[in-house]
C-alpha cells in the first residue's frame, strides 16, 4: 500500500541557520499525523516544503507515490495546503471565494457540487453570502478549512489549524478534521499544543530545533516512557537526548 | 486560459473596488470641471460687456471719438456695435460713492469716467503744451465679493485701444496725413518671423509660439503617466502586501496552477485595471488641457499633426510601462512583508516616475547633458512621457530605441518576476546570513521570530 506521504532525511537550511534537520516520517493513507513541538521547532518549514512552496536543501518527498522532484505540479493536484494563520480576500463574499478556489479544479456541474460541499463543511449557512472582512476568527477557520477539503485532496495539509481560536471554535474545527480523515483523507497537521494532538491524532511526530525525536501513536509512546500525557512525554523525551 | 481568466478577474475585482473607482472618477471629474469652468470663464470674455459712461466736461468732441473707437473695438471683437452696451450716467455726481451707487443699482461693474479737462487736454497735446487726458475707470462688486462678467484684461485692451486711436489721430492731424502714415510714425518697424522646426518653416512662428502649442503634450503626458505609474504601482505592491499578510498568494501558489499563469494574471489584471484608470484620466485632463487652449496655438494651427500609427506607438508605449513598472511592483513587491511594509515601498516607484516628469516638463531631452540623457532613457516612464513631442518632431531615433528598450525591460522583469514566484524568496524574503544555530527548548532560546 502506497503512503499518502513519505519524507526521507529532509534537511532545510536558510542560509547558514539550519532549520530542518534529516527529518524522516510518513503518513498513512486516512490516517491523521501530528507534527507537534514547541514555536520554532520547524514545523512551518517542514510542511511547506511538502506543501511544494520552499525547495528541499536536501532529502526526499514522496506524495501519493509521486516524486517531489521530478513533479511537484503533479503533487500539487492531490495536496491541500492551509498556512497557519491564513486568511482570505477580503472584499469577496465567502461563497465568491470558494468558487474561486474550485475554478482551479474544476468546472460546470462538478464545479456546483463541490462549493456545495464547501458551504456545508463550513457550517456558515447564510452567512456564506458576507463578506469576509466581517467574518469572525472562527467563522474564517471554517471557511479555509472548507476550502482545504472541498476538492478532495489525498493528502490536507494544516498548519496550526486551532491557534488563537477558543475551545468552543477550536473544538468545532478538532471535529471537522476527525470528518475529514474518517471519508479517506489522509490529514498531515502541526500543533504547539501537546494536549490536543493526544486526542486527534492517530500518529505524532515531536520535533524540536528541527529535529525529529520521537515517532509513534500518542498511546503507545505515553505507554514506553511510563507517562500520562503528551506533555510530559515531550519533557522526557528532550530531556533523555 | 479558463485559469488565467479566473486570476485575472479575481485581481480585477480586488483592484476595481467601489472606493478606488470612486476616488478616480472624482479626480477625473474634478479634472474635467476644472477644464469647464476656465473655458466658461472664456466663454464669458467673449461676451461683450455693459459699460458705464461718465462724462464730465463741457466739450463732447474728443469724447465722442474715443466712444467711437469703443465702437470699432465691439465690433472688432464680438461683431456688435457698442450702442446697447454703453450706459451713459447723465446725472452728475457728488462724489465718487454716487458714481457707485448708480453703478450697483444697475448691475454695472465698470465704468468709464473722462475727466471734466479730458477733451481739452487732447485738443492741446499736438501743442506740446499741457498734459494728458484723463480716463478713470470704477470697478464695483455686482453682490459683495462678485466682480460680474467684465473680465479686467478686455477692459484693459479697451483702454490701450483708445489710447492707441487717439494718439494716430494727433499725429495724422500733425502730418496732414490720417491714414497709414499717422499709424506708422507710431510703429515704424515691421517683423516677420520665420521658424524651422521639425524640418519645415513656419512663417509668422516664434520658437514661444510653437512651444505654446506643445505645452499640451508636453504637460499632460507626463503627469498623465506619473498618475498612472504611481497608483497602479502603489494598487499592485498593496495588493502583494495583503496577499502575504493573508497567506492568500501561499495558498494559491499551492493550487494545481502555472506559476506563470500566476504571474501573468495578476500582471494582465493589474495592467487592464491601470489602462482604465489611465483612460479616465485622460478624459478628464483633455477637458482640461483643451480648455486651456482656448485663443493658443494649437498643436494643428502649426501643422504638426499625429497619423494614426503614431497614435498606435503611443498606445504601445504607454502598455509596456505600465507593464514595467507592475514588474517591477511584483519584484518588490516579493519582498514586503504585510500591508503596512508594503507603503512604503511603493515610494521608490513614486521617485522613478516623478524625476522624468519635471524634467520633461520643464527640459528638452535633447539638450540635456549626456549623464542626465542616459539616466532618463534607463528610467522606462521616461519614453511614453516624450514619445509624443518626439513623434511631432520626428525624433524617430529616441522613438525606436525608446521602443525596443521597454520590450527588453519588460521581458526582463517578467522572466524575473516568474523566477521569484518559483523560488524561496516569495515566502521566506532574502535570507539575513549570520543567524545563531537553532537551540533546543531547553537550550532556553525559544524562537526569536515569534
Ligand atoms: N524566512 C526565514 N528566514 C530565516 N529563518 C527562518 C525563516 N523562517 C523560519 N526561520 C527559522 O526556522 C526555524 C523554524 O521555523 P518554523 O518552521 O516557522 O517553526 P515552527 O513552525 O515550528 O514554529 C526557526 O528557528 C525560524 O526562526
Ligand atoms: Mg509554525
Amino acid at each position: 500500500m502506497v503512503h499518502a506521504l513519505v519524507v526521507k532525511g529532509l534537511s532545510k537550511s536558510y542560509g547558514d541557520h539550519v532549520a530542518v534537520d534529516d527529518v524522516s516520517f510518513h503518513v498513512k493513507e486516512g490516517e491523521i499525523f501530528g507534527l507537534i513541538g514547541p514555536n520554532g521547532a520547524g514545523k512551518t518549514t517542514t510542511l511547506r516544503i511538502i506543501s511544494t512552496l520552499l525547495k528541499m536543501t536536501s532529502g526526499d518527498i514522496t506524495v501519493c507515490g509521486i516524486d517531489m522532484r521530478a513533479d511537484a505540479d503533479g503533487i500539487r493536484k492531490c495536496i491541500s495546503y492551509l498556512p497557519e494563520d491564513a486568511g482570505a480576500y477580503k472584499d469577496l463574499t465567502g461563497r465568491a471565494y470558494l468558487n474561486f478556489m474550485a475554478a482551479f479544479f474544476t468546472t460546470g456541474e462538478e464545479m456546483i457540487r463541490m462549493v456545495n460541499k464547501g458551504i456545508e463543511i463550513s457550517g456558515l449557512e447564510d452567512r456564506i453570502d458576507s463578506k469576509i472582512s466581517t467574518y469572525s476568527k472562527g467563522m474564517m477557520r471554517r471557511l479555509l478549512i472548507a476550502r482545504a477539503i472541498m476538492p478532495d485532496p489525498k493528502l490536507a495539509i494544516l498548519d496550526e489549524i486551532t491557534s488563537g481560536l477558543d475551545v468552543v471554535n477550536a473544538f468545532e474545527i478538532k471535529d471537522i478534521v476527525k470528518e475529514i480523515a474518517k471519508s479517506g483523507v489522509s490529514v498531515l497537521l502541526s500543533s504547539h499544543n501537546m494536549f490536543e494532538v493526544d486526542q486527534l491524532c492517530d500518529r505524532i511526530g515531536m520535533i524540536d530545533g528541527g529535529k525529529l525525536i520521537m515517532e509513534g501513536a500518542p498511546s503507545d509512546l505515553k505507554r514506553e516512557y511510563n507517562v500520562d500525557t503528551v506533555e510530559e512525554l515531550f519533557i522526557k523525551a528532550t530531556v533523555k537526548k | 486560459m479558463s485559469h488565467l481568466w479566473n486570476l485575472i478577474r479575481k485581481e480585477l475585482k480586488e483592484l476595481m473596488t467601489p472606493a478606488s473607482v470612486i476616488s478616480i472618477i472624482v479626480v477625473a471629474a474634478v479634472f474635467a470641471s476644472m477644464g469647464t469652468m476656465i473655458s466658461s470663464e472664456a466663454d464669458r470674455v467673449m461676451e461683450p460687456p455693459t459699460i458705464g459712461i461718465l462724462n464730465m466736461s463741457d466739450d463732447n468732441e474728443n469724447i465722442a471719438c474715443a466712444i467711437g473707437y469703443i465702437d470699432d473695438f465691439y465690433i472688432r471683437t464680438y461683431g456688435v456695435p457698442s450702442g446697447n452696451y454703453l450706459i451713459h450716467m447723465n446725472v452728475v455726481p457728488e462724489d465718487r460713492y454716487a458714481i457707485i451707487a448708480w453703478m450697483q443699482e444697475r448691475n454695472i461693474t465698470v465704468l468709464f469716467a473722462f475727466d471734466a479737462d479730458y477733451s481739452d487736454n487732447i485738443s492741446q497735446i499736438a501743442d506740446g503744451t499741457g498734459s494728458r487726458g484723463l480716463i478713470t475707470v470704477y470697478y464695483s462688486e455686482v453682490s459683495t465679493g462678485v466682480f460680474g462678467t467684465v473680465s479686467t484684461s478686455i477692459i484693459n485692451m479697451m483702454i490701450s485701444h483708445i489710447n492707441m486711436r487717439t494718439s494716430e489721430a494727433i499725429i495724422g492731424d500733425l502730418i496732414g496725413n490720417g491714414g497709414d502714415g499717422a499709424s506708422n510714425i507710431r510703429s515704424p518697424i515691421q517683423v516677420s518671423n520665420n521658424t524651422v522646426f521639425g524640418g519645415t518653416m513656419h512663417e509668422g512662428l516664434t520658437p514661444s509660439d510653437i512651444s505654446s502649442a506643445l505645452q499640451t503634450q508636453s504637460f499632460l503626458m507626463p503627469i498623465l503617466i506619473m498618475i498612472i505609474i504611481t497608483m497602479i504601482g502603489g494598487m499592485i505592491i498593496s495588493s502583494m502586501g495583503n496577499e502575504k499578510e493573508n497567506k492568500t498568494l501561499e495558498t494559491l501558489l499551492t493550487m494545481p496552477v502555472a506559476r506563470t499563469t500566476i504571474v501573468t494574471g495578476k500582471l494582465l489584471g493589474s495592467t487592464i485595471a491601470g489602462l482604465a484608470f489611465g483612460l479616465a484620466y485622460l478624459v478628464g485632463m483633455y477637458f482640461y488641457m483643451d480648455s486651456m487652449n482656448v485663443g493658443n496655438m494649437s498643436t494643428d494651427n502649426i501643422g504638426l499633426t499625429l497619423a494614426l500609427t503614431d497614435w498606435g506607438i503611443i498606445a504601445m508605449m504607454i502598455f509596456l510601462a505600465i507593464l514595467c513598472a507592475l514588474g517591477m511592483c511584483m519584484i518588490l513587491g516579493a519582498f514586503v512583508k504585510n500591508y503596512k511594509a508594503a507603503q512604503t515601498l511603493t515610494l521608490p516607484i513614486t521617485v522613478l516616475a516623478m524625476v522624468p516628469m519635471f524634467v520633461i516638463m520643464f527640459a528638452d531631452f535633447n539638450t540635456l547633458p549626456g549623464v542626465l540623457q542616459g539616466i532618463l532613457f534607463a528610467i522606462p516612464f521616461t519614453h511614453p512621457m516624450m514619445v509624443m513631442n518626439n513623434l511631432m518632431l520626428g525624433n524617430t531615433f529616441l522613438i525606436w530605441t525608446g521602443l525596443g528598450y521597454l520590450m527588453i525591460f519588460s521581458l526582463l522583469t517578467i522572466y524575473l518576476t516568474v523566477r521569484i514566484y518559483n523560488s524561496d524568496i516569495l515566502l521566506t524574503g532574502l535570507i539575513r546570513k549570520k543567524r545563531s544555530p537553532p537551540k533546543s527548548l531547553f537550550g532556553r532560546s525559544r524562537d526569536r521570530t515569534k
